[in-house]
């Protein structure tokens, strides 16, 4: 400044903002000797308290033009730095042009000053041009700046070299106290002073430290970099570096110097502030790492997450994030939350960030809309922190979102379905409500018409008031409930009454809405049945009559004669009648739900089942021989009103007795034309030799000849009366009797002396009891009953044998007995012998006869009112009885 | 002079065919069932035997038949089978047993003679 007077010749001062002169240049005494007041504080300027009027301008360029009374100017202009005033510079004094001495010493008068020295100190007054003013302030505003930059720069980066210049007591104080380590070095790096702090960072004692130099506590490699350090703080730089120094244990310890050049014990020195950085490095590391896992986890965490400031643009987001809006994370960035906000939900977001900017809230959780970069609209479920971050960093919000777009897609829908459900119950014609301990919470319409009260009059009432009485409303609680707290659907019958006292009858099923309680009520449905109850009456009336009709049916079928076989459109038996078991020897039980063919084998007969489940008529019935019987079958279909087949039945006929009928039909005919031939023979020869040779006889030969044609035809005709006698008995008349009272013994006896007369070779023997009665019969007939039975007796017997006809008196009229010892009759003879054309034997073509005089006799005992029985055993004989009633 | 032998058990039919056949030329044996039959046609070798089937006793004609048949004495002897049984499977069994001939009862005369004579011829 004061080479700068002597070029300019223009004094100057610097104030600080507390008044105190900092820096002056030019005359001292110039000032006081114009002004009368020194120091010229900065209050006077800013106060204008000049002593003697001072005209007073603010120039455009913002400084401050005083003028004096005295004529002398001065210039002053507020130094700010960071808009803040540092310091006050003053130019001045100072004449724009010389002035007249005259006016000068005038002034000087006015003044009282004594002339000369005023003229003296004018000439000190530098004249200068008012246009070099503003570059003169210029200048020291320049160099007030750079000075308090620098100042301000020390100052920052090292408060303790202010502390030091301020105080060396508290500079001892500081290198005793100082965590960190202290040290002063001189100017070839011997170390001065250091403080317990550096002891304990490189484990020396002080004192083992003092005279040592730095040097030797550094790490060799950062040799250079301290050398460096010192020339950069001697050429006034105050420094930070980082170095690493060696422990006394070896280890290296890094560190952060902060050095500068000191003055100490009146030379120059360094100080150096050491601080042990292994802590922070750490803690730096743990930090990174630390911050290294929160970006994994804002990464990689399953949730959408976003960072935003205050007026909620992106500032990080996550790819979660980016895949649940569609967009990328550089279009994101670009993006305000608000962007990608449903516009109704924009507002209330943005209440919400400005309550947290007020710091009303600071975390937020809430549902809302976003809308996707395809235009549709997503939700999530959203966690807002904000002002997170330190205080130093502008805050922040974490935005955590979960996409519950298909969450709120499926409560959707289950609305829809549950407004669904709930027309349905509405429209539903059945009762339905909701319960909770009994009490009506909900009902249906149609359980409000049915039974005929208001819904409000339902509601809240208890569920008693549609029960009949106190009993069957706790027995309806007990069972239902019993079932639903089971688990189960509660399902009882009861009453209900309706709002008229009518009642209806009604199926209720109750579930409850939540199976692990009831206390979220209990849902039931009550279906009216009145009607159904009459239906089900009505059914099971109609059912018993269609089961009593087919009881019936199958009462019929089984008792049936014939056997009966229903088959189904398988072929398998689905019934068959006990005819069937015993004719074919097989169960039922056994047989039902079998194939047909396990039953009868035969082909031809499962040939027609076929034909008649594909509906075919089978008019042709099938013979089956088994063993000695023989079964005829007829196979029909079974069709059902519609005419479509529904299953054959094949019915079984026993034809082993009209198969031997048939059979002793073709020997009767035989028999018959050999009966019939035989007079035959001799009436036609004989009546033949006589008309060709009638006068080749004699008389007598040919009263012969007559007498056998006679007697040939007589027996044709008896042979023809037979066979008109048994028509009659077939077509079910009784043979025509011409009765007349006689003894039956007279008869016996008449018949005996006849065969004995013929020598039939046999031994003929009567037996009759004294008091045989009379008795009415057909002498004619009852003579062919004696013949026959004679007959057959002989016929039967051997030579010689002995043939009894006893008569006994036996209540209620006559027995008659012809007993033989011939060869006997077997059970199934016995029970033929009066079958029509049964003859016991056709091996003994000799024993002719048509087989139809026990038939014959059978009718004419019968015709008579009698009984015919026969007692006979293989080898030993047979007896046949009849039994003869008296009629009066 | 041809032998014929009648083997018949009802008499009235016996005695009819000897009235009827006497006096034709030819020598009549009688015979009234199968056993007295053989006997005869064994010890007099007829020519010709008129034959019943349905006889008492235990030959009957066409055992009989049979019997003649496989005698070479008898074997050679015409034999006509008159029988009163009338059916087609009779007539063939008699056939097969070896008859010449089978007559059915009742028969005219004068067509038994006439076959005779063509049998003895």
């Amino acid at each position: 400044m004061a080479s700068l007077y002597r070029i300019t010749g223009i004094p100057a001062t610097i104030l600080d903002e507390s008044g105190k002169v900092l820096l002056k240049s030019g005359s001292p005494t110039l000032c006081e000797f114009f002004h009368k007041a020194a120091p010229f504080t900065r209050n006077c300027f800013l106060e204008k308290s000049f002593r003697r009027g001072v005209g007073r301008r603010t120039t455009t360029e913002g400084w401050t033009e005083f003028c004096c009374d005295s004529g002398l100017i001065d210039v002053g202009a507020q130094i700010m730095i960071d808009k803040r005033p540092v310091a006050t510079l003053l130019v001045g004094p100072m004449l724009y042009e010389t002035p007249k001495p005259a006016d000068f010493m005038a002034r000087a008068e006015e003044f009282g000053e004594r002339k000369e020295a005023w003229l003296q100190h004018l000439a000190e007054v530098p004249v200068v041009d008012p246009a070099s003013i503003p570059e003169v302030l210029q200048f020291y505003t320049s160099l007030i700046k750079i000075l308090s930059d620098y100042a301000r720069r020390s100052l920052l980066h090292n408060e303790a070299r202010d502390e030091a210049e301020h105080s060396r007591s508290r500079l001892q104080d500081l290198f005793a106290l100082n965590p960190d380590g202290v040290v002063i070095v001189d100017l070839h790096g011997r170390l001065l002073q250091v403080n317990p702090g550096l002891s304990q960072i490189l484990g020396y004692a002080e004192k083992e430290m003092l005279n040592a130099n730095i040097t030797d506590y550094v790490s060799p490699e950062y040799a250079g970099r301290v050398s460096t350090s010192i020339r950069k703080i001697l050429n006034g730089e105050a420094t930070l570096f980082k170095v690493s120094l060696r422990h006394q244990d070896g280890r290296k310890v890094p560190v952060e110097i902060r050095a500068r050049d000191i003055m100490f014990d009146g030379c120059h020195a360094i100080l150096g502030q050491v601080r042990d950085m292994s802590e922070r490095l750490q803690s730096e590391q743990a930090l990174l790492e630390s911050e290294e896992r929160f970006r994994g986890v804002f990464q990689e965490a399953g949730i959408g997450m976003a960072l935003t400031d205050q007026d909620g643009r992106f500032v990080q987001v996550n790819s979660e994030f980016c895949r649940f809006l569609g967009y990328s994370e550089r279009e994101l960035l670009q993006k305000n939350i608000d962007d990608i906000t449903h516009s109704e939900d924009r507002l209330p977001g943005k209440q919400l960030r400005a309550d947290a900017l007020a710091g009303k809230r600071s975390v937020v959780s809430a549902q809302k809309r976003y809308l996707h970069k395809e235009g549709s609209i997503v939700w999530g479920s959203l966690t807002t922190v904000y002002r997170v971050g330190g205080p130093h960093s502008s805050p922040l919000s974490v935005v955590m979102v979960q996409d519950i777009t298909a969450q709120k897609l499926a409560q959707e829908a289950a609305q829809a379905s549950e407004a669904t459900l709930k027309s349905i119950l509405t429209a539903v014609p059945v009762s339905v409500g909701l319960v909770r301990n009994r009490v009506f919470c909900w009902v249906n319409r149609w359980m409000v018409e049915e039974l005929g009260y208001a819904e409000e009059e339902l509601i809240g009432q208890n569920a008693r008031l549609l029960y009949e009485s106190d009993e069957e409303y706790e027995r309806i609680g007990r069972e239902k409930y019993d079932r639903v707290k089971a688990g189960h659907m509660g399902e009882v019958k009861t009453r209900f009454l309706c709002r008229d006292g009518r009642g209806i009858d009604v199926l209720v099923r109750s579930v409850p809405i939540d199976p692990e309680t009831l206390d979220a009520g209990v849902i039931f449905a009550a279906l009216n049945i009145s009607e159904l109850q009459k239906a089900d009456l009505e059914l099971r009336k109609a059912l018993g009559e269609a089961e009593t009709a087919r009881q019936q049916m199958f009462g019929i079928l089984r008792s049936v004669v014939a056997g009966l076989i229903v088959i189904d459109l398988e072929g398998r038996i689905s019934m068959m009648n006990p005819s069937v078991e015993s004719l074919l020897g097989r169960k039922a039980a056994d047989m039902i739900g079998k194939p047909v063919d396990q039953l009868i084998e035969s082909r031809e007969f499962l040939g027609k089942v076929d034909l008649a489940l594909a509906g075919s008529e089978q008019p042709d019935a099938v013979e089956l021989a088994l063993g000695k019987n023989c079964l005829q079958i007829k196979v029909t279909s079974v069709k059902d009103m519609q005419g479509i087949v529904r299953g054959a039945v094949a019915i079984l006929r026993d034809v082993t007795r009209e198969h031997a009928i048939n059979q002793m039909k073709d020997e009767f005919i035989s028999a018959a034309a050999h009966e019939l031939r035989t007079p035959m023979t001799s009436i036609l020869g004989y009546t033949e030799l006589m008309l060709d040779q009638l006068e080749d006889f004699e008389t007598d030969q040919l009263k012969d000849f007559l007498q056998v044609v006679f007697e040939r035809s007589l027996s044709l005709s008896q042979i023809i009366s037979d066979m008109l006698d048994l028509s009659r008995v077939q077509s079910g008349r009784l043979i025509s009797l011409e009765k007349s009272p006689g003894q039956l013994l007279d008869l016996a006896r008449q018949i005996v002396s006849s065969y004995e007369y013929n020598n039939t070779g046999c031994n003929l023997v009567i037996e009759a009891d004294d008091d045989l009665p009379m008795m009415l019969f057909d002498a004619r007939k009852m003579t062919q009953v004696f013949d026959n039975l004679l007959s057959n007796a002989v016929k039967f017997s051997p030579q010689g044998g002995k043939i009894t006809l006893s008569l006994h008196r036996e209540l209620p009229g006559v027995t008659v007995a012809v007993k033989d010892q011939g060869i006997g009759m077997s059970p199934q003879q016995q029970e033929r012998i009066f079958d029509k054309f049964f003859r016991a034997d056709y091996s003994n073509t000799a024993a002719s006869g048509l087989g139809l005089g026990m038939t014959l006799v059978k009718s004419i005992v019968e015709g008579h009112g009698g009984k015919i029985w026969v007692e006979s055993e293989v080898g030993s004989g047979t007896s046949v009885f009849f039994s003869l009633p008296i009629i009066q | 002079m041809k032998t014929i032998l009648i083997v018949e058990d009802q008499e009235d039919v016996q005695k009819l065919l000897k009235v009827a056949l006497n006096g034709s030329g030819w020598a009549l044996l009688h015979a009234l069932d199968a056993a007295d039959g053989l006997k005869l046609a064994r010890e007099r070798t007829p020519d010709l035997v008129l034959l019943d089937i349905m006889m008492p006793g235990s030959m009957d004609g066409l055992g009989l038949l049979k019997t003649l048949g496989e005698n070479p004495e008898t074997a050679r002897a015409k034999i006509i089978v008159i029988s009163a049984r009338a059916q087609h499977q009779d007539q063939e069994a008699a056939m097969k047993a070896g008859a010449n001939a089978y007559v059915t009862k009742p028969f005219r005369l004068a067509e038994l003679k006439s076959l005779i004579e063509k049998m003895l011829a």
